[in-house]
């Protein structure tokens, strides 16, 4: 039975909650960018690189991890019907700890220094932990139960799985824990984040806002229903089987986890291309890019398996990593932040402006004149071109792991300037606003 | 019972394809095409709308005992799509393609989380509250 005198709709958190996680997350991704011009193709020597792992958590925590924590505490409200307890204050707390979490772990990472590492932990699992608690305190209270919800749980549970193994490496750095493979706990530590926590959480939101921005027809009731679950039953027995050294089991999960994968990618783009709506849209372009890359890397995946001698080992890592993290998830983020933030502004503005007697209410920018498709537009050919020059980093890291570099600070501070465009333009309005409001 | 769900939630869909035709148009800078699809696309969300204010809220409101609770959410974002309309109506006027098509833009966005919420709760919570059948023939009737 619902109880329906505890369910207001009218919860949304202030504009200010999710645009400080949005407007820190792409100066994270342009960090990355300078990090990549400064250590070069030694970069790309190996996936153990110190500066290498300080890149990829910039990438991860700084940028991906920043923009769905906010989107998360965001769509709650709309998604649940229930609103994330202490919008203002914990919220804050949770930004602050990412922020000097991400920077410390960074520093730790290049400059190895112990104490730096424990500050890390320290902020890090209570940045996360706070954030976990507080998903976990709002799901809890959600009365009716969709999809979205059900695989929030499971995007939620494989974030704890990621933070727990994540910390272990980390003290695993300060001094060496005993029996601790390093390299397995890493694998799992990244798997769990990037199929798990990244992966899950865009499908839970992909089966909500494909069909809604773009009118297209409803992802299957059986893929719904079935694949989130699958997903998270393959990542556990994938560990289980990589824990137990059972290749068996781990070949085939993965083989599986991977196709799955494919068959979402495959069918979100299927479904994009049915949709009703025929207006070029910046966020489509985004997310076509994203399941294109999950596509390749999940065929690549499955190929390299049947005839290793395709793409050398070595290589094959960082194309995974560069597909995953970079073509897969900053793609879909950079995407949906173009829906979310000139939506947010211009939803903010209109209640009040609605509050106010019609004569003194103002016309607002609609969200096409806060942010033209123009300047977004160039934003995305500066991504493109980031994504070519990165792959071509895989290849022939001496000539194109700097130029990549300098792609993915400028693509990452243009997306910074265009969200800084739209809050400018809210602050002005807001403003406007509020001055009308108090005028007798 | 699902009654009030499954009809509300149809005519949710029969919005949207009004709005993507008229999108379409406007964006071809078909005007006699577009002014005809936004009138469409508009006298259905209006008459949704009335549907809800008239019949399923009041109802809603009465059985439950909330006046101040998601129906009131809801009326305000109804508030706020009529006023986009008015927007609408004033862009196609002047023939304005990128205006209109910005406004689309900004109502297709505020119409989607709107009807997220009412199918994934509000319309529940009728179904459970209310007897389906006759609501619906109400809200037909009109």
């Amino acid at each position: 039975m619902l109880s329906s005198a505890t369910l207001s709709l009218d919860q949304a958190p202030p504009i200010s909650v999710p645009f400080r996680f949005f407007l820190t997350a792409p100066l994270f991704a342009a960090l990355a960018g300078l990090l990549l011009i400064y250590y070069g193709e030694t970069l790309f020597v190996s996936r153990w690189m110190p500066g290498t792992l300080a890149l990829v958590h910039l990438l991860t925590i700084g940028f991906l991890a920043m923009v769905m924590c906010g989107a998360m505490m965001q769509m709650l409200p709309v998604l649940a019907g229930v609103s994330v307890p202490n919008v203002l204050t914990v919220p804050s707390i949770i930004h602050l700890l990412l922020v000097v979490g991400t920077g410390s772990l960074v520093a730790g990472f290049l400059y190895t220094d112990s104490n730096v590492f424990i500050f890390a932990m320290v902020t890090l699992g209570g940045g996360f932990g706070l954030f976990i608690l507080l998903i976990t305190v709002t799901l809890l209270r959600v009365k009716v139960k969709n999809r979205t919800v059900k695989t929030m749980w499971l995007a939620l549970f494989s974030l704890l799985v990621t933070v727990i193994l994540g910390l272990l490496l980390v003290q695993s750095l300060i001094s060496p824990v005993d029996g601790l493979q390093v390299a397995l706990i890493t694998n799992l530590h990244l798997t769990w984040g990037l199929l798990g926590w990244v992966g899950l959480l865009v499908i839970g939101v992909a089966f909500q806002v494909v069909p809604m921005f773009q009118i297209t027809p409803e992802y299957s009731q059986n893929t719904q229903r079935l694949l989130p679950v699958a997903l998270l039953f393959l990542l556990l027995s994938w560990s289980i089987g990589a824990l137990y050294q059972t290749s068996l089991v781990t070949i085939l999960a993965e083989l599986l986890l991977m196709m799955g994968y494919l068959l979402f990618a495959f069918n979100t783009l299927r479904l994009q291309a049915q949709r009703k709506r025929k207006v070029s849209d910046i966020t489509l372009l985004f997310w076509r890019v994203g399941m294109v890359s999950t596509t390749v890397a999940a065929g690549l995946f499955v190929l390299n398996h049947f005839s290793s001698e395709l793409i050398p080992q070595s290589k094959m890592v960082f194309l995974m990593g560069s597909l995953f993290i970079i073509a897969f998830g900053l793609s879909v983020v950079n995407g949906m932040l173009y829906k979310i933030v000139p939506f947010l502004s211009w939803f903010h503005l209109q209640q009040r402006n609605l509050a106010l007697p019609r004569e003194k209410r103002v016309k607002l920018p609609n969200m096409k004149t806060a942010l033209p498709d123009r300047i977004a537009r160039k934003q995305l050919i500066a991504h493109l071109i980031m994504l070519a020059l990165l792959f071509g980093a895989i290849f022939w890291p001496q000539w194109f792991a700097r130029l990549a570099g300098v792609a993915l600070f400028i693509s990452s501070m243009m997306l910074w300037w265009n969200l800084v465009i739209v809050t400018k333009s809210y602050r002005a309005y807001a403003l406007k606003l509020r001055r009308r409001a108090t005028d007798a | 019972m699902s009654a009030i769900t499954e009809t509300m939630s149809a005519d949710h869909k029969r919005c949207d394809e009004l709005f993507a035709a008229a999108e379409t148009a406007v964006s071809e800078s078909d005007w006699d095409l577009a002014n005809q699809a936004l009138n469409d696309f508009i006298a259905g969300m209006n008459h949704h709308f009335k549907m809800e204010e008239e019949v399923m809220f009041p109802a809603f409101e009465s059985a439950t005992g909330m006046t101040m609770g998601p129906t009131q959410m809801m009326r305000s974002e109804h508030e706020q799509m009529r006023e986009l309309f008015t927007d609408l109506e004033a862009g196609a006027a002047e023939k304005d393609v990128d205006e209109v098509l910005g406004l689309c833009e900004t109502l297709l966005m505020i119409m989607q989380q709107h009807n997220v919420k009412e199918e994934q709760m509000l319309y529940r919570m009728a179904d459970e509250v209310l007897p389906g059948a006759e609501v619906v023939s109400e809200m037909q009737a009109l």
